[in-house]
């Protein structure tokens, strides 16, 4: 069976019941890649968070796009596929600073970082425990949530894919 | 995102693709001049994106490139990239340079210094183009050269547009010369009401033409 790729976009939350399929987030920067697996059911999906709170900005358009809305969205689609939450496993990866100094970009200098911690609340709000994380730092990566047994990769130029 | 379907009706249309044409213009001339080659515009395109399909732009999400970042401030506010595809950026370094092709490896000190004033070149002539035709006064900052994915760059300026809007007004460009593909994409993405600002001051300047 060929593996799927299903690329998750920028505010996109995407939940897939097919053991041969892959979520993927490519090139998160400040953005973080949340990747939830129940084992049992086999069942997985995926936010890519690009802001942390809704209340920043203007709050519409898909919930995705903000941590605060992102999250319990993203556990009921997952519950309304057949996912239990008692099963459910948590993977994150992104939340880095891309620009050093550009002042035009001031009020996101800083986003990957609270982007982080915004998801960690939110997770945290809804009873849900990270088990792994590759968050911060200089450099963007890609995520990939396997659906065939849970295991999510990390892919960041200049270093070796990690396992999650 | 296609000249045809800009989401700007036909007269705005009109008068924009007048303005990015001539500013455009500027900057390859400007680009020229630097790099000693013919650098001319191989496509030009513009019109609103909706963010979520932005970061497809440059050759996707995570291709490997090299940008150099610019903001813009003053009467309007927005963000300026060059983008240049990994490769294509080391080209660069060794044209700038006049050095055979293929000799530059990694981006070190020196090339991050020749592309950032590529950079810097690139967006403050279209900038001075756009003043031109606008009446408007830019100001654009120091340049910042950064490399990575396409998505990892794209996003952090998409996150600064997304706390105000979900589509994004993109000029995308690529350059090219005889000897050296240079497959560069230019975006100028205007903030909030920038875009707004543009187009009314195009009008004021055309009536008065």
């Amino acid at each position: 069976m060929v593996n799927e790729m299903i690329a998750v976009g920028l505010g996109e939350i995407k939940v897939s019941k097919n053991p041969d399929s892959t979520l993927v987030c490519f090139g998160l920067g400040s953005c973080v890649a949340v990747g939830i697996y129940d084992s049992i059911n086999r069942i997985g999906g995926m936010a890519h968070v690009v802001l942390p709170d809704s209340s920043i900005g203007l709050a519409h358009g898909s919930p995705g796009k903000y941590a605060d809305t992102a999250i319990p969205a993203l556990i009921e689609q997952l519950k309304a596929a057949g996912a239990r939450k008692s099963h459910m496993r948590v993977k994150i990866a992104g939340g880095a600073k891309m620009f050093a100094s550009s002042p035009g970009l001031s009020n996101v200098l800083d986003v990957g970082t609270k982007n982080v911690a915004a998801v960690k609340k939110a997770l945290a709000s809804c009873g849900l425990r990270i088990a792994a994380e590759d968050c911060g730092g200089r450099a963007g990566r890609t995520f990939m949530l396997s659906l065939k047994d849970g295991v999510a990769r990390v892919r960041t130029l200049g270093r070796s894919e990690i396992e999650l | 995102m296609t000249n045809g379907d800009v989401g700007l009706g036909e007269e705005r249309e009109r008068l924009m693709g007048r303005v990015v044409t001539a500013a455009m213009a500027k900057s390859t001339e400007s680009l020229s001049k630097m790099t000693g080659a013919n650098v001319s515009i191989e496509s030009l395109k513009f019109g609103l994106v909706p963010i979520s399909s932005a970061a497809q732009l440059a050759g996707g999400p995570d291709t490997p490139a090299a940008g150099v970042y610019l903001s813009v401030s003053g009467d309007i506010t927005g963000h300026t990239l060059l983008l240049f595809p990994q490769s294509c950026a080391l080209d660069l370094v060794d044209l700038l340079c006049e050095r055979p092709k293929g000799t530059t490896e990694v981006l070190d000190c020196m090339g991050r210094s020749c592309l950032g004033e590529v950079g810097n070149i690139t967006s403050t002539s279209f900038l001075i183009g756009l003043s031109e035709h606008t009446g408007l006064k830019l100001r654009p900052s120091p340049p910042e050269v950064v490399q990575d994915m396409v998505g990892a760059i794209l996003s952090t300026i998409l996150a600064d547009l997304g706390l105000v809007s979900d589509e994004m007004f993109v000029i995308e460009t690529e350059f090219a010369d005889e000897h050296t593909s240079i497959a560069g994409v230019f975006l100028f993405v205007p903030m909030g009401d920038s875009l707004q600002t543009i187009l009314s001051s195009l009008e004021c300047h055309a009536d008065g033409e």
